[in-house]
């Protein structure tokens, strides 16, 4: 089996990927779902790259035409999913923020009525 | 005991607060204490010792987190020590101290839970500018098909809590939406409200301060998220 320039290169971005994933379940930055979800994804990612034409026998299952548009649409609703779930993130650790800010300069103020 | 916190949220008001503060009234018929709670949202000028100086509570949000946030920090501070009443009043010297007897009235009257200032009711708008009435006016239509609530001011920050009201409505919006969802919360609960006219006197100092009309499109869109996904 010959692997292209292109194929070795995404190899590569892939392996790193993963081996990232690993290290921030380890430093408990990602829990153990998330950590094997990014890894299936990961390996999906290597299949597709390693298996070409078993891309395009599971395209034509879903009624498109090749593997490769298969891949960019996944991609591209994945994509949106995640800056969804991004900005529902960014938007509650703000009201987070918010309210931390909130009781220390409530309590801060009570303090200094009851000490 | 009934007891009245008038509610400030303030962020770099140094210039003016001092005489906003000094007209604010000591006394008022139905309530036995009046008490100032300014929240300064991270200033970076002296509007919290400037506050602390004419006698007000200073709450001191440690970073700037909004008018929306800011107002609840108070409304919280106020629930939390037992005060009955609420009144939110702006700190640029748009809104008239001595009107806080007027808006305040159907609320200790038990009449409604939440008095809303409305500076259509009479025309009471001084040099207000026709973009900023064109634009108040859209919101008007917006926030009744949106939030079915009917009244001619969406956007006024002058109002009165009665104690219903203060326990009720919680503000989760940190910015300037939070006069729309206090609106969309009424609506939900079913909060019994009424609008007073009051007086909104626009200045360089209060325009330059205040919200610009382009910010009715985040608004906008932002009361439709909160309604349909909250």
């Amino acid at each position: 089996m010959t692997i292209s320039v292109f194929t070795g290169i995404a190899l590569l971005f892939i392996f790193f990927a993963a081996s990232r994933t690993i290290l921030r379940f380890k430093d408990g930055s990602i829990s153990i779902g998330e950590t094997i979800f990014w890894i299936l994804f990961w390996m999906t990612g290597a299949t597709a790259l390693l298996l070409p034409g078993q891309t395009d026998r599971i395209a034509h299952l879903f009624g498109a035409t090749s593997g490769v548009n298969v891949i960019v649409y996944t991609s591209i609703i994945l994509i949106y999913y995640l800056v969804f779930r991004i900005y529902i993130k960014i938007s509650s650790l703000s009201h987070e923020l918010t309210r931390l800010i909130r009781n220390l300069a409530i309590e801060s103020e009570t303090k200094k009525v009851n000490p | 005991m009934s007891r009245l916190a008038i509610v400030i949220a303030a962020y770099n008001e140094a210039s003016q607060l001092g005489s906003v503060l000094e007209k604010l009234p000591i006394e008022l018929l139905g309530i036995e204490k009046i008490v100032t709670v300014v929240v300064d949202d991270g200033s970076k000028d002296t509007t919290a010792a400037i506050a602390a100086d004419k006698g007000a509570i200073v709450l001191r949000h440690s970073i700037n987190r909004g008018q929306g946030a800011a107002l609840q920090t108070g409304l919280d501070y106020a629930q939390r020590n037992g005060f009955t009443y609420a009144v939110t009043f702006d700190a640029d010297g748009q809104h008239d101290a001595g009107e806080i007897k007027d808006l305040l009235q159907p609320v200790l009257q038990n009449e409604v839970d939440i008095a809303l200032g409305s500076r259509f009711l009479s025309k009471r708008a001084e040099n207000i500018s026709t973009t900023r009435t064109a634009t108040m006016k859209a919101g008007v239509l917006f926030t009744r098909l949106i939030s079915r609530i009917d009244v001619t001011d969406t956007h006024n920050g002058f109002r009165a809590f009665g104690p219903v009201a203060l326990q009720k409505i919680q503000i989760k919006q940190d910015k300037m939406e939070h006069a729309s969802e206090i609106l969309e919360q009424i609506g939900f609960y079913g909060l019994r409200y009424k609008e007073v006219p009051v007086t909104i006197r626009y200045s360089e100092y209060s325009v330059t301060k205040g919200q610009k009309s382009s910010n009715a499109f985040r608004i906008a869109a932002n009361m439709i998220a909160y309604k349909f996904m909250v």
